[in-house]
């Protein structure tokens, strides 16, 4: 695992990026879209592993982390994870509107 | 003691055969210098010896494990620290909260001792970004002595300093060496670099030529010639003159790196 203080950052910059997407589809369709179908939550979940590592490396991160033994891959898996953790909590508030 | 060895070492990036048989050795409590043309394959072969890019052939062994497929992120672990030419430093944290982190990872991190070493006491709480290139330069390499590495890479760690903080530079790689440290260095300033070097390992033609001292290695007709050049056969190194002319005081309380040198005093 990334040391915690970059840890913490990594799940909230996932955060708001789940929030962001959210809303643009929110404000695209109309209406409030508070969970995504499987296809497109899967679709979300590589957007954000990919986007994760970008912004770890533009922001010099990823040297960083590697000097203190955490493979790149585990932003990537931050990310993924925090994506996953709210999205399947959207599918289970959807579920209880319902 | 040797901790690291990179032997046979080939590589090939695009259609150009950068690196065809290159070997290179790290021993504790020294530092090596890795000299060569532009474009020789440097950097490739300090990339390769610290697992962030692969090698097309050959093997990498550190710490007395050998890998086909070195990955820093797992030499770490076993102490190997690598600094790149930039980009070290995480922009989005402060030089503190990086010292931290290395502390929390590392229980042997001696973050004080850096600090005082490189001066870094008026930088801990800025970030990167507002920092000058120098003084990143020793935040990088104090950053990289608290982590008390087995073996330390840096890659052209005098690029674009001024002499005073190559001195600082030096004096920091230098203490990193005493500490049983395995330190490899790159570069091209070697007016700056000789001074701090035990050995040298030239780098042409994709393979490596162990030269051995400094001293040693200005007498090598073939490195004087192809990698001198006519410029320093004017005015020759004086290898036997050649000693670090600053050591850094003990004694510290100003902010100002110069208010901390003794000139004249041999550091050895």
């Amino acid at each position: 695992m990334p040391d915690r203080l970059l840890a913490v950052r990594y799940v909230r910059r996932a955060a708001g990026f789940w929030v962001a997407v959210h809303l643009f589809l929110g404000v695209v369709s109309g209406g409030v879209v508070l969970a995504l179908d499987p296809p497109a939550a899967l679709l979300l979940f590589a957007i954000a592993g990919g986007l994760g590592v970008f912004d770890a490396t533009k922001r010099h991160e990823l040297l960083f982390l590697q000097n203190l033994g955490v493979p790149r891959s585990m932003v990537a898996v931050l990310w993924i994870a925090t994506a996953a953790t709210l999205e399947l909590s959207a599918h289970l508030v959807s579920l209880a509107v319902r | 003691m040797t901790i690291l060895h990179a032997d046979s070492i080939a590589k090939r990036l695009g259609d150009r055969k950068i690196l065809s048989a290159a070997t290179m050795t790290a021993d504790r409590g020294t530092i090596t210098g890795l000299l060569g043309r532009m474009g020789e394959g440097k950097s490739t072969l300090m990339k390769i010896c610290a697992g962030l890019i692969p090698p097309d052939s050959g093997w990498v062994r550190f710490d007395g494990i050998q890998y086909i497929r070195p990955r820093l992120h797992r030499l770490s672990k076993g102490g190997l620290y690598y600094l790149a030419d930039s980009g070290n430093l995480a922009s989005s944290l402060t030089l503190r909260q990086h010292m931290e982190a290395v502390h929390r990872r590392f229980a042997t991190a001696a973050s004080d001792e850096s600090i005082v070493l490189m001066h870094l006491e008026g930088l801990l709480d800025s970030p990167p970004g507002q920092m000058s290139s120098g003084e990143r330069r020793r935040a990088e390499i104090g950053l990289a002595i608290a982590r008390r590495p087995k073996c330390l890479i840096v890659d052209e760690p005098f690029r674009s300093l001024d002499p005073l903080i190559c001195d600082m530079v030096g004096s920091g790689l230098r203490m990193a060496a005493r500490n049983g440290c395995a330190v490899i260095i790159s570069g091209h300033e070697v007016r700056a670099l000789t001074p701090w070097l035990d050995s040298i390992v030239w780098l042409t033609s994709g393979t490596t030529h162990h030269l051995g001292s400094p001293a040693d290695a200005m007498k090598n007709e073939a490195f004087s010639r192809d990698y001198l050049g006519s410029n320093l056969e004017r005015s020759p190194i004086a290898v036997s003159e050649v000693v670090p002319p600053f050591q850094f005081s003990s004694a510290h309380g100003s902010s100002l790196p110069g208010a901390l040198l003794k000139p004249g005093h041999k550091i050895g």
